[in-house]
């Protein structure tokens, strides 16, 4: 914890300086008032300051031990990611049903290895549903892909 | 079968598949495209127009509810109502970036026959004044569908009645008397601004989210004045809780004999507010023409004209095509002039 | 007639038009669609009431504006729905009630919950009816005296009130706090009109929404620590017994000031033009984690926690038809889309409102009493229903839910923007939560900033530069004097009990 907490202090520090910077690129003070850069710049500046306090706290801090992430459940949370943002590419081409029925059944098949039909059963249940609810109810204009949902 | 495994093949698949079906789209969408080239020669031959056979996509590029959204609304209701189309006209909002995300969805549909979308004012002003790269005149004009227009408006109880207290005010308190309008750059502050130079005075200008918060505002007396358009603030004309000083069109409006004119009290503002529908750049000509000729029968049916015009005060005023055209360009020289006299043109 | 008899008057109008067969069955059917729109992310009440308008056309006017009323007032009850069972918020409103109300599941205590937000949202909703029917022109008259300098007071209220919510690390919180806020600033800036941090990219033009950034870090990235970790729920290894989903005697006792204290708070915000139901959940929370009891369980699964602002956002809701119907001036998004509503079918909101219809308006605002009896009696007897998801099993609830976040950012506003800020946050969300930085301030910066942003500068603006402003208006003065005391509370409190004890 104490290791990542010193990570996140840098980044806080690296990010508050960031803001900072470029805030002072827009006009501070206006007219009558605060300008257009006044709350970037000080938002800028509680994040520096943050960041630093934090900075100083964790290094006087004894170091200690997370718990751990186990490799299994790593190459979980990695394939998830991976394929929740293949799903949102897909989602233009192959259409909004169709992408999330292979999201659902690569998710409940691959990562939870449930038996096929079992997948393949969710996998239709909550397309299909979502399908009905959002395009054929609510009218959201969602991707239509190749094959027309 | 381990899940590494398992999951490698999937992500193939998946990939392969998102491959063929980005093809398979092209395709999809090409085709339908050299049909109607092909549908383009045939008529050459014929006289009678194929234009329209699929559905309509007409884009609104703000959120459900508001102004453009109900006038889409209104014209599909129409179309529905009359018959007035052979194909349906579906409204599809795509809101956000000042309208800039919209016109993006549409600029990329560059020569698409079934793609309309609607246009207010704002969005001849927004990229005039920094926020945005597409210009209205990116668009090919099909047809005005309505005029708005302003009314200066202060609360009942207000020391001014007539727009000559505020000026003999504002002149004895330059920069002194508090005006409300919606955002910055707009047309609320574009039209303040025509007002401060036809009467020579300065005012302070107050930009709020939206009509709604310039309303309560003037009526809980943040401000000493606001702008309104007419339907924003007739329920509140009509029960005494504000008072209307002038309107910003030439003539009198047939709706309310009683509000003066600015140019009739001696002040030469004079603003209209378009509400239009545009297609994409490169629309082909019979699809412009097809889609002017259902525009032209919604703004002569009744629907329109009661459901619409009537309930939200507006102004017939159809304006077709090349005149359309120029209405846009007129407004944008407009905006553009007063824009860099009040230093806020960012190009 | 007096006034009394006058408001007996009415309301028997108002119930005898809404008592109709036909009334009945459309409030019946707009409030099991607003729960179940509410329960949906990304569809709020905005979009679920203008997209449902056209279902309306051709009906009776009165029927039309019951139907749709019940869709908004449904959705504050719908929304807790999603956000206690999979952290998920459905609704702007309910995405405080996320941050006690998933733990609370999680500690197999979802049925109370509901049981007691639905009795709270009753509460507050019809408490908020109440309120419309026999002070509206009143209430809305005085809201209005509210102008930029009050909201931005109330913001700054509002801000110091949350900023003790950082839980074990209030440098962590300040760091997200200001995160929020920069976020915030990005897009068009209203007050100045101007682009901030957009670097030419239209989708940064409108801004960073709080939903997507909300969805995606409470709801994916809660996804992805379950998934990660997969241990089941230890509600799943119980058997779900009628009794576990009633509420003990002692939680009664427990959420009953908050429920009080949330449906005060929550009318009087939504009768403001300028606020709305979320921020009034977000003052609800403020306050409960200021006065309970339980301060500790702040976070971890504090009850009142959830039932406070869940009463506030229904007070809220009814609140917000005040000065829409007696003014004309819609308060919220939904009330706007209301309002365009009442105008399509030509009836004019507004002072004149109750003269010229009043069988209309009363029988509006009395449909309001029959719907939320029928909303705590639907969301009652199917808390077993709702807690049921709980026992589909993990690997496929997970993925499920993933789905219903990316439809659900994505129809925000039908665009892909949305989604991917979405899935941003929640990778952002699951190292947020693995290192324990908090989420809610910058969710609360990420809301409350702009507001006070734009109203600092309006009211300099309006007072050309001059800072008395804020201090020589009296309920903007009460405000911020009231933010100064909660951030010294806990010294005041401490003060305070050393004074009794050395009285003892």
């Amino acid at each position: 914890m104490r290791q990542a907490d010193i990570i996140g202090a840098l980044i806080s520090i690296f990010f508050g300086v960031f803001v900072i910077t470029q805030a002072l690129g827009l006009e501070y003070w206006w007219r009558f008032g605060p300008g257009p850069g006044f709350v970037p710049l000080w938002s800028g500046v509680l994040i520096l300051s943050g960041g630093v306090l934090l900075f100083i706290t964790s290094v006087r801090r004894p170091p200690d031990t997370m718990e751990p992430v186990n490799p299994e459940g790593r190459k979980r949370l990695i394939t998830i990611t991976v394929l929740t943002v293949l799903a949102a590419v897909a989602m233009n081409y192959l259409g909004f049903g169709t992408t999330m029925f292979l999201f659902m059944a690569l998710l409940v098949g691959g990562v939870g290895r449930h038996r096929w039909y079992v997948t393949l059963g969710s996998a239709l249940l909550v397309s299909v549903t979502f399908y009905l609810v959002f395009v054929k109810w609510l009218l959201v204009p969602l991707p239509k892909g190749v094959f027309g949902f | 079968m381990n899940l590494k495994k398992g999951l490698v093949l999937a992500f193939v698949v998946l990939l392969l598949l998102g491959a063929l079906a980005g093809c398979g789209g092209q395709e999809a969408a090409q085709e339908p495209e050299k049909a109607e080239e092909a549908k383009g020669e045939e008529e050459a031959k014929e006289p009678e127009s194929k234009w329209p056979e699929k559905t309509i996509e007409f884009v609104v590029p703000w959120k459900a509810g508001g102004g453009s959204d109900t006038m889409a609304r209104s014209i599909t209701k129409a179309i529905k109502e009359g018959n007035i189309s052979p194909v349906p006209v579906v409204v599809v909002n795509k809101p956000g970036g000042n309208g800039q995300i919209g016109e993006a969805y549409v600029i990329n549909k560059k020569g698409d026959p079934y793609t309309w979308m609607t246009l207010s004012s704002g969005q001849i002003s927004i990229p005039l004044a920094g926020l945005g790269d597409i210009k209205a005149t990116d668009f090919t004009a099909l047809a005005q569908m309505a005029g708005d227009t302003l009314f200066l408006v202060v609360p009942a109880d207000s020391k001014f009645n007539t727009l000559e207290d505020v000026v003999k005010a504002a002149k004895a308190n330059p920069e002194g008397l508090k005006i409300g309008g919606s955002g910055s750059g707009t047309e609320d502050h574009i039209v303040t601004y025509l007002f401060e130079k036809a009467a020579g005075i300065k005012f302070n200008y107050i930009a709020f989210s939206g009509g709604s918060e310039v309303m309560s505002n003037l009526m809980g007396g943040h401000v000493d004045l606001a702008w309104a358009n007419p339907n924003e603030c007739l329920s509140q004309v009509e029960g005494g809780l504000v008072e209307v000083l002038g309107v910003t069109t030439e003539e009198r409006l047939d709706s309310t004999p009683d509000i003066p004119t600015f140019r009739e009290l001696g002040y030469d503002v004079v603003f209209w507010q378009v509400r239009g529908v545009h297609g994409p750049p490169g629309m082909p000509k019979e699809a412009v023409e097809g889609s002017i000729e259902i525009l032209r029968k919604v703004s002569e049916s009744d629907t329109w004209k009661e459901k619409y015009l009537e309930a939200k005060m507006l102004t017939p005023r159809f304006i077709p095509g090349d005149d359309y055209t120029k209405v846009i360009k007129d407004n944008e020289d407009m905006f553009r002039e007063a824009l860099g006299s009040m230093g806020l043109l960012k190009e | 007639m007096g006034i009394l008899q006058d408001i007996v008057y009415h309301l028997g109008l108002g119930f005898s038009v809404a008592l109709t067969p036909t009334n009945i069955l459309f409030a019946a059917i707009g409030v099991t669609l607003g729960t179940i729109i509410g329960a949906l992310p990304g569809i709020g009440s905005v979009t679920g009431v203008a997209v449902l308008l056209p279902l309306t056309f051709g009906m009776d006017p009165t029927t039309a504006i019951i139907m749709l009323a019940g869709i908004y007032y449904g959705v504050m009850y719908g929304g807790t729905i999603s956000s206690v069972l999979i952290n998920t918020p459905g609704d702007a409103a309910t995405v405080i009630s996320a941050i006690e109300g998933y733990p609370l599941a999680k500690a197999g205590r979802a049925g109370p919950t509901f049981a007691l937000v639905a009795l709270g949202s009753f509460v507050g909703g019809t408490f908020g009816v109440l309120m419309l029917s026999i002070a509206a022109p009143f209430l809305a008259k005085t809201a209005l005296r509210l102008g930029p300098p009050e909201y931005f007071s109330l913001m700054i209220l509002a801000m110091a009130a949350l900023a003790g919510l950082a839980g074990s690390s209030p440098i962590k919180g300040i760091i997200m706090g200001g995160l929020g806020i920069v976020l915030s600033t990005v897009g068009v800036d209203i007050g100045h009109g101007v682009l901030r941090f957009t670097y030419g990219n239209v989708y940064m033009m409108n801004g960073i929404d709080f939903l997507p950034v909300a969805i995606g870090m409470f709801g994916m990235g809660e996804v992805l620590v379950q998934m990660q970790r997969l241990v089941t729920f230890e509600l799943l290894k119980t058997k779900i017994t009628f009794r576990s989903l009633l509420p003990t005697i002692q939680d009664w006792i427990r959420v009953r000031w908050a429920i009080v204290r949330g449906t005060l708070i929550g009318f009087v915000i939504g009768v403001l033009p300028g606020a709305g139901a979320t921020i009034a959940s977000f003052l609800s929370y403020a306050t409960e984690s200021k006065l309970s009891k339980h301060r500790e369980e702040f976070g971890k699964g504090a009850i009142e926690g959830i039932v406070g602002p869940e009463s506030a956002n229904n007070a809220a809701s009814a609140g917000a038809m005040v000065p829409m119907m007696t003014l004309g001036v819609p308060g919220s998004g939904t009330t706007a889309v209301l309002l365009g509503a009442f105008m399509m079918f030509g009836l004019q909101p507004g002072p004149l409102l109750f003269q010229n219809h009043p069988e209309f308006a009363w029988g509006v605002i009395a449909s309001m009493y029959v719907g939320n009896m029928m909303l705590v009696v639907l969301n009652t007897i199917f808390i077993p229903t709702f807690v049921s998801i709980l026992k589909v099993p993990q690997t496929i609830l997970m993925p499920g839910i993933l789905v219903l976040t990316i439809v659900g950012a994505y129809s925000l506003n039908n665009n892909m923007a949305e989604v991917w800020i979405m899935i941003i946050f929640g990778i952002l969300g699951y190292f947020f939560k693995r290192y324990k930085w908090p989420m809610a301030p910058l969710i609360l910066g990420l809301v409350l900033g702009p507001l006070a942003e734009v109203n600092f500068v309006r009211s300099l603006s309006m007072s050309q530069g001059d800072f008395g402003i804020f201090v020589a208006r009296p309920i903007s003065l009460a405000l911020l004097a009231g933010g100064l005391v909660s951030i010294f509370y806990p010294l005041i409190k401490q003060i305070l009990l050393r004074g009794r004890e050395k009285l003892a």
